[in-house]
């Protein structure tokens, strides 16, 4: 079963084309690493899938629901952490997730539940009384990813999520990234982290607005440097040469 | 469905309390700005400063000056000898009326001839000019007609002295000591309660935008309207509690007469709360910068407030056109409905175009709001 399916979905911004006529679908399950260079067009898509921009043309369906017309649906299913750091600075941890949990309609026994859950997931149980903006990187990451994940979304669309996080809390997160997957929410992450994106099902590389390659991360390496032991970089870079080339 | 205001609300209630510098400036400013500019703002024109020069320097013109003397509208600064040169207190700006008595003054007045008074008033505050005119003129015209009634007495004339031919009693209504303190106290609370609504309101959908929480809040499934009643309700509450505190001062400071129904002047004054907040959200949202929001707030509610509300000059002496931008200023239906409470005790029954005219205003603005903010998302 698709998740994600989407056909020549583009966003322009005036005359500049921020993603151009791409088509992907994402199973069930599935954790779909969307990899590309700043500025390739990464975070337009998601926030189109997340209903956060509308779609200059194209069609989609995320969660069985049309982009075009049920996105107020959409949201409802959905959990998105962006590439910025978007939690209340000013609020403190249990606030935060409070906020999130009656904002998305949880009961108070569910509240409470997934609450205890986040805490304990962040490891932030007995700082529940701390200001946000005094915790440290790792941390609120995993704050942020606990609040995207409070109403137990199907699909989690998470932009760059440890752009600043050091390498051991990089580690956790994919664990619990692998674990949602397990239970059968379907994550659509992006990054531009080779030794993360290897841990995804399957890849899509966007370069220019455009998919230049997408496929397992191995069915990537054979396709497009024709060994399989090397490394996503190589692939990543070859890919972009193509893209490159291509655009002449 | 259920209810997503609620979380939204206490969010922005634990806004307001983590920078209690904020809150007490609140509470503060307008307690402030009101005494500040209650004092300040006076139409009454009192203690003119006046000099005079006396070229006859007799009895007769020495009666007129005791008269001005004696008048509290104005100072008696300067008694000069012709010989000075006497034009350069008003030059000066020293003096804002000077009256010259002419040489012969006493004498043409006995002799029954056309006796002129020479009367040099400052008009660079036409105003003031106009006023201190009125005053002096005022003064002037007694004194004559004082000496035209003796002048008839003396001639056995039928008329019994002292009494003049009509007798205007004048009586004043609402506002009996003719108090300015009446009229622009009222109005003061209002421009006071809206520039605060609107200023605070101003920066809170900017915020979310510029620290990119906003961002999230569009990916949850709140709808616009939820986000800007839930950003509302606290600010109408501290609203409230603002009108609170300048309306104890108005009546107790100020001795402004409360005649009115003061369960209808914090209803009418809350729809008024919400037009204010509702211009600093639109605001907000249209602009998405905090800085720029909180500036185009006070240009968009001091200035009209002040000027095109009827507060300081009459709406009917309006050109036409600018008659009809009246119309969308909230500051000019509130003033008539706090000036109908505070002063004649007006209550519903009179004060009803006003007021639903205010409830029609805020629920415009509380709308284009969420319309305002449902189109930035896409």
């Amino acid at each position: 079963m698709q998740s994600i399916e989407v056909r020549n979905l583009t966003k322009q911004f005036g005359e500049f084309t921020a993603v151009d006529r791409i088509s992907f679908g994402v199973k069930k399950g599935e954790i779909f690493g969307f990899l590309g260079p700043n500025g390739a067009g990464k975070s337009t898509t998601i926030r189109m899938l997340c209903g956060i921009l509308r779609p200059t043309s194209g069609s989609g369906m995320v969660g069985g629901f049309s982009l075009s017309s049920q996105a107020e649906e959409t949201k409802k299913i959905i959990g998105y952490m962006s590439q910025r750091f978007t939690l209340y600075q000013d609020l403190t941890v249990e606030e935060n997730i409070d906020f999130h949990g009656g904002i998305h309609g949880l009961s108070p026994s569910e509240k409470k539940e997934r609450k205890e859950w986040v805490l304990k997931m962040a490891g932030l149980k007995g700082r529940e009384h701390s200001l946000t903006r005094e915790l440290a990187g790792g941390w609120k990451q995993r704050l942020s990813l606990g609040c995207a994940i409070l109403h137990r979304p199907q699909i989690l669309f998470l932009d760059e999520p440890t752009a600043s996080v050091d390498p051991v809390s990089r580690r956790d997160f994919w664990n619990l990234i692998y674990h949602l997957s397990e239970e059968g929410t379907t994550v659509f992450v992006t990054s531009h982290y080779m030794d993360e994106v290897e841990r995804c099902h399957r890849l899509a590389i966007i370069f220019l607005g455009k998919i230049i390659a997408d496929g397992s991360p191995r069915e990537l390496k054979i396709k497009l440097t024709g060994k399989e032991e090397s490394t996503l970089e190589e692939v990543f870079l070859s890919a972009i040469q193509k893209g490159k080339t291509g655009e002449k | 469905m259920r209810n997503r205001i609620f979380p939204l609300t206490r969010k922005e209630v634990l806004h307001i309390l983590r920078d209690p510098r904020s809150l007490y400036l609140a509470i503060i400013l307008p307690i402030i700005l009101l005494i500040l500019f209650g004092y300040a703002i006076t139409f009454d024109v009192r203690h003119i400063p006046i000099g005079i020069v006396d070229e006859d320097n007799s009895f007769l013109s020495r009666e007129l000056i005791s008269r001005l003397e004696g008048s509290e509208y104005f100072d008696l600064l300067y008694i000069m000898s012709p010989s000075t040169e006497f034009e350069k207190l008003l030059d000066e700006g020293k003096v804002k009326v000077l009256l010259v008595i002419p040489k012969n003054f006493s004498r043409d007045i006995q002799q029954e001839k056309d006796t002129p008074l020479q009367l040099l008033i400052d008009g660079s505050d036409n105003n003031t000019a106009q006023i201190a005119l009125g005053y002096t003129s005022g003064i002037i015209l007694d004194f004559s007609s004082n000496i035209l009634l003796e002048r008839l007495d003396k001639q056995g004339a039928l008329l019994k002295p002292g009494i003049p031919p009509i007798d205007i009693r004048p009586t004043v209504w609402y506002n009996s000591d003719l108090r300015s303190e009446n009229f622009i106290v009222p109005g003061l609370i209002a421009v006071v309660m809206i520039i605060l609504a609107a200023m605070s309101t101003s920066l809170t959908i900017a915020r979310e935008w510029e620290t990119g929480t906003m961002e999230q809040l569009i990916s949850t499934p709140a709808k616009p309207l939820e986000i800007i009643i839930g950003k509302l309700l606290p600010y109408f509450f501290l609203g409230l509690i603002q009108i609170s505190f300048v309306i104890l001062i108005g009546t107790f400071i100020f001795k402004v007469p409360l005649r009115g129904n003061i369960f209808y002047l914090f209803c009418v004054s809350g729809v008024f709360l919400v037009c204010g907040s509702g211009i600093g959200l639109l605001i907000s949202a249209a602009t998405r910068s905090q800085q720029l929001a909180f500036m185009l707030s006070i240009i968009f509610t001091l200035l009209p407030s002040f000027i095109l509300s009827g507060f300081i000059f009459p709406i009917s002496s309006m050109p036409r056109i600018i008659q009809l931008f009246t119309y969308l200023v909230p500051a000019k239906y509130f003033l008539i409905i706090i000036r109908g409470i505070f002063l004649k005790g007006n209550g519903l029954a009179t004060l009803w175009p006003e007021t639903l005219s205010l409830v029609v205003l805020a629920l415009i603005l509380v709308l284009a709001c969420s319309r305002r903010l449902k189109l930035s998302l896409e």
